[in-house]
């Protein structure tokens, strides 16, 4: 189904629950693994991944078609994880830094991670980079999203979005060198 | 020949950032190598998760239109004669000037009453007092006064006048 077409349906009443329905299977595995990328675990990826479809489903009226549906869902999933992280952080009054630690640190014993070291050390290496190079980095490296359309998700020139992820990649691999030289 | 000369790059207007090929080869390198080292984030799914994966139908409550905000403030007519009468209530209820002076017989016998209980008084001397006021003079007429504190007393408390007339 076009992009405008189910845009036309989520806002028409008969047809919005089958539309909404269509929505939600064709962008849960993007948006699942979008967020996953910044909450860690898949409880929290989980819970996210569901607000953001409430969200979706209960502002859809008032989205304008200024940007894509894609676009916009991918604008409310990153807020969302960011939210989320920041509400649990002040839960446990601890920093949003120290809570990325702790859910990496708790990734050791997640049933639903198989990565091994290497995997945990490149987590901590994304974990040094800034909020927005994090984000640039994991839909870039992982999700291959193309910087036109990262361009409107994070609101971001296409060229800032390179040199941001440029500069991640060198970080990254200075980090995992220094720390297999430790 | 002479043809194909004329379509020389520097025709076509474009352009590059500058160093773009100097740097491309470094950035598709270190790209690469670290996907070499490790590419995938290495989080997993439970079984059938986005099969079975469906949004809480609780949602389906969705709401046709926004709630109705009632202000606080929309009468304006009840909270203006709210006003008013609040600030005769209070305007009533203020004491007066007229009002402030008391005297021992408007006070009742339980202010007094409380008054004595909340005081740290000797309730032996008090109650003697009360039941033996003969003495109570006694005392009185049995203190012996120096001449010399009865005098400061008089002249600093009597007016000469007073003293003539009696």
């Amino acid at each position: 189904m076009e992009e405008a077409q189910l845009l036309t349906d989520l806002k028409s009443k008969d047809k919005q629950e089958f539309a909404f329905n269509e929505l939600v299977s064709l962008y849960k595995e993007r948006l699942y693994w979008h967020i996953r990328n910044i909450v860690k675990s898949h409880d929290d990826a989980d819970d996210v991944l569901q607000n953001t479809f409430i969200k979706v489903y209960r502002n859809i009226d008032s989205f304008k078609g200024d940007s894509k549906l894609y676009s916009w869902m991918y604008r409310i999933a990153t807020n969302e994880a960011l939210t989320f992280i920041k509400k649990r952080a002040k839960q446990l009054q601890i920093s949003n830094e120290e809570f990325q630690d702790l859910a990496i640190e708790n990734l050791k014993s997640d049933v639903y991670f198989e990565g091994d070291a290497i995997q945990i050390k490149l987590q901590r290496a994304i974990a040094t980079l800034p909020e927005k190079q994090q984000l640039v980095f994991n839909m870039k490296y992982f999700q291959d999203i193309k910087y036109k359309d990262m361009s409107e998700i994070l609101e971001t020139s296409e060229g800032a979005l390179k040199a941001s992820y440029h500069i991640a990649i060198k970080k990254i691999e200075s980090y995992l060198l220094n720390q297999t030289s430790i | 020949m002479k043809n194909l000369n004329k379509h020389n790059i520097s025709d076509t207007g474009f352009k590059t950032p500058d160093g773009y090929f100097n740097s491309f080869e470094e950035k598709l390198l270190l790209e690469l190598k670290l996907k070499e080292k490790v590419n995938t984030p290495g989080f997993k799914v439970p079984e059938n998760y986005f099969t079975d994966f469906k949004v809480s139908t609780s949602i389906d409550n969705k709401p046709k239109s926004e709630p109705k905000v009632i202000s606080l403030f929309r009468n304006q007519k009840w909270l203006v004669a709210a006003s008013i009468a609040a600030i005769f209530i209070v305007l009533v209820s203020m004491p007066t000037g007229q009002n402030s002076s008391l005297d021992f017989a408007s006070l009742d016998s339980d202010s007094i009453e409380s008054y004595l209980l909340t005081n740290d008084f000797d309730s032996a001397e008090l109650n003697n007092l009360i039941t033996n006021p003969s003495d109570f003079e006694t005392i009185i007429l049995e203190e012996t006064l120096n001449d010399v504190p009865l005098e400061d007393y008089l002249y600093n408390n009597m007016e000469l006048e007073d003293l003539n007339l009696e």
